[in-house]
């Protein structure tokens, strides 16, 4: 049975006006392997006319690495006990490079929130080592978000 | 800290003309922009974070310095 992890940002991430931002990052260990499970973005928007954000899934090659907040705590939730392999990051500052779109959602910001569980054998896995997937969101007026990501090893 | 800047239409925010992403450094906004325009995506500049100067714009090619000198050395 594999192991189940989450992480999540530390609190809110404020997002600036039309300005793209790393919230949540996971690397992949050396020779390891991150099957994403279940994501959630949500919005703390209190305008109902507020246009909607843009939540995108990434695959990101950490060419650059980026500027990434303070670093969140992993939670095992689930399997057999096992050190986490894969490293989480959040909140970043300046953002890692380089990331490709793998999937896209407009998020209502107005008390938004996404929420998606990958069915069984349909989950985004991550196996290049030191390579990354990671949530990006872009919102085109000031709001804050919150999130997590929720994965699975071996 | 540098921005690139790329067209909000391409990046699926029909109403926002430009969005904004942050770098640490101009060469890892390079490396997004050039995997920006092969992934469709369209980078319109980099700038610099606190005075707004144009780094960067794929419209106007760089001539590398080295490149540069050997032209000038091959007209002689």
């Amino acid at each position: 049975m594999a192991a189940g992890y989450v992480f999540s940002t530390i609190g809110s991430v404020a997002l600036s006006a039309a300005t793209a931002k790393t919230i949540l990052n996971l690397i992949t260990a050396a020779n390891g392997l991150t099957r994403i499970v279940e994501l959630s973005v949500s919005f703390d928007g209190i305008t109902p006319t507020a246009i909607p954000a843009t939540v995108e899934l990434c695959y990101s090659t950490q060419a650059g690495a980026g500027t990434p907040g303070t670093t969140p705590t992993i939670y095992q939730i689930r399997g057999p006990t096992r050190t986490v392999q894969a490293t989480a990051a959040q909140a970043y500052a300046a953002e890692p490079t380089a990331l490709s779109v793998w999937k896209r959602w407009l998020v209502p910001v107005y008390n938004g929130v996404l929420v998606i569980q990958f069915p069984l054998g349909r989950e985004p896995e991550q196996i290049v080592t030191a390579d990354a997937l990671a949530i990006r969101v872009t919102a085109p007026a000031i709001v804050n978000c919150q999130g997590y990501l929720e994965w699975e090893e071996g | 800290m540098v921005y690139l800047i790329s067209d909000g239409r391409a990046c699926g925010i029909a109403q926002v003309p430009e969005v904004r992403t942050p770098f640490a450094t101009l060469e890892e906004a390079q490396v997004q922009a050039v995997h920006d325009q092969a992934a469709g995506r369209t980078p319109l500049r980099i700038e610099e974070d606190e005075t707004g100067k144009v780094l960067w714009d794929p419209a106007v090619p760089e001539v590398p310095a080295a490149a540069a000198k050997h032209a000038r050395r091959s007209k002689t």
